[in-house]
């Protein structure tokens, strides 16, 4: 196999690099502080997953060429490649912890249920509590005096972002008056 | 290396913007009732378009595979990404009201009052039956999955079993 083609390979494995470092450190957090955001965890295992997977590439590719001048080009694709793809994993990690969709399903595979049941667990009371406290463990918000206000502005931005490509795809916004 | 990597990003950003444009048309034309299948199905069009473009062009098929590897690499984060955009995320929805508040916050009683008037879960669950997902008696209420549920579904069970963690809260 030329070299072209395992590079192509070995970035197209790249989620299971991630994945990996994902399992390990997910274990070991459970084990000694169950207490941790795990969705932190997740990202933290994909910023691992960039030097593991140059050593990889290092390796099995680019040790066995001899370069001019630094593979500038190859590392800046790998990188794009890993990100798109790790970032993938990072969402369906998240879905299996957020989604309501899954979480439906997941129940749903040991027997049926009634859509009452999941309207209980799902009340407002309990999805508020579950996402106000997720929110401030990830830094996102914080409280002060019984009220809650933004600690850090990337995931707002993100969610601004994600209602305004709602309205160009059709979606009305869901954002309050004056967000 | 002989692989030119400058017109792997063209290519793969070409095609992204193609299949966006498509995304765009098609939903604001008429909205599919299953999302995903035809947003898998969207962005495969532009991936096969190119496929037969390179054949004719004679375009190295490692050349082709660099190209397309990036373009799915964008397309799926985009797949990943875009059902917080449909089915309005409770946590982004959340924070979009937590920052109108500015800089004196909200209490957990104005946050709830507004969620109280956002619907939880019945727009799940009709997703989910209008996706083929789940099946629901409408006389009992009672829900059930269904082979393709169960198909979806496993993937997601399997992962969080291998990651060494119970069921997610939703």
């Amino acid at each position: 196999m030329d070299l072209d083609r395992k590079f192509l390979l070995l970035l197209s494995g790249s989620p299971l690099v991630a994945f990996a470092l994902h399992a390990g450190l997910s274990r070991a957090l459970r084990r000694f502080a169950p207490q941790s955001a795990y969705q932190g965890v997740a990202g933290l295992a994909v910023l691992l997953g960039y030097p593991a997977l140059l050593l990889l590439a290092w390796g099995f590719v680019f040790s066995r060429v001899r370069f001019e001048t630094p593979p500038i080009a190859a590392l800046v694709y790998g990188a794009f490649v890993y990100s798109g793809l790790a970032f993938a994993y990072v969402q369906v990690y998240n879905m299996s912890e957020t989604s309501r969709r899954i979480h439906i399903l997941t129940r749903l595979s040991k027997g049926p249920a009634s859509a009452a049941e999941f309207s209980e667990k799902y009340s407002p009371e309990r999805q508020l509590a579950i996402r106000l406290e997720r929110l401030v463990s990830l830094g996102q918000i914080r409280l002060e005096d019984g009220r809650y206000a933004l600690a850090s502005k990337p995931l707002w931005l993100i969610a601004r972002a994600m209602d305004g490509w709602a309205r160009v795809l059709g979606y009305p916004s869901r954002a309050p008056k004056g967000a | 290396m002989e692989l030119d990597f400058r017109h792997a990003f063209t290519h793969a950003a070409v095609l992204f913007a193609a299949g966006l444009a498509l995304h765009v048309l098609v939903w604001r034309r008429r909205r599919p009732d299953r999302h995903l299948t035809a947003l898998l199905f969207v962005f495969a069009i532009p991936g096969a378009a190119f496929v037969g473009w390179s054949g004719a062009a004679g375009v190295s098929t490692t050349q082709v595979a660099a190209a397309l590897l990036l373009y799915a690499a964008l397309a799926v984060s985009y797949i990943q990404v875009y059902p917080a955009a449909q089915a309005s995320s409770p946590t982004l929805w959340m924070l979009l009201v937590i920052g109108a508040s500015g800089g004196k916050g909200i209490s957990e009683t104005g946050l709830r009052e507004q969620l109280a008037s956002a619907s939880m879960v019945r727009d799940r669950i009709d997703d989910l039956v209008r996706a083929g997902l789940a099946l629901e008696d409408a006389a009992s209420g009672r829900l059930e999955l269904t082979p393709a549920g169960r198909r979806f579904v496993s993937p997601f069970i399997l992962l969080r079993s291998a990651l060494g963690l119970a069921p997610g809260e939703g």
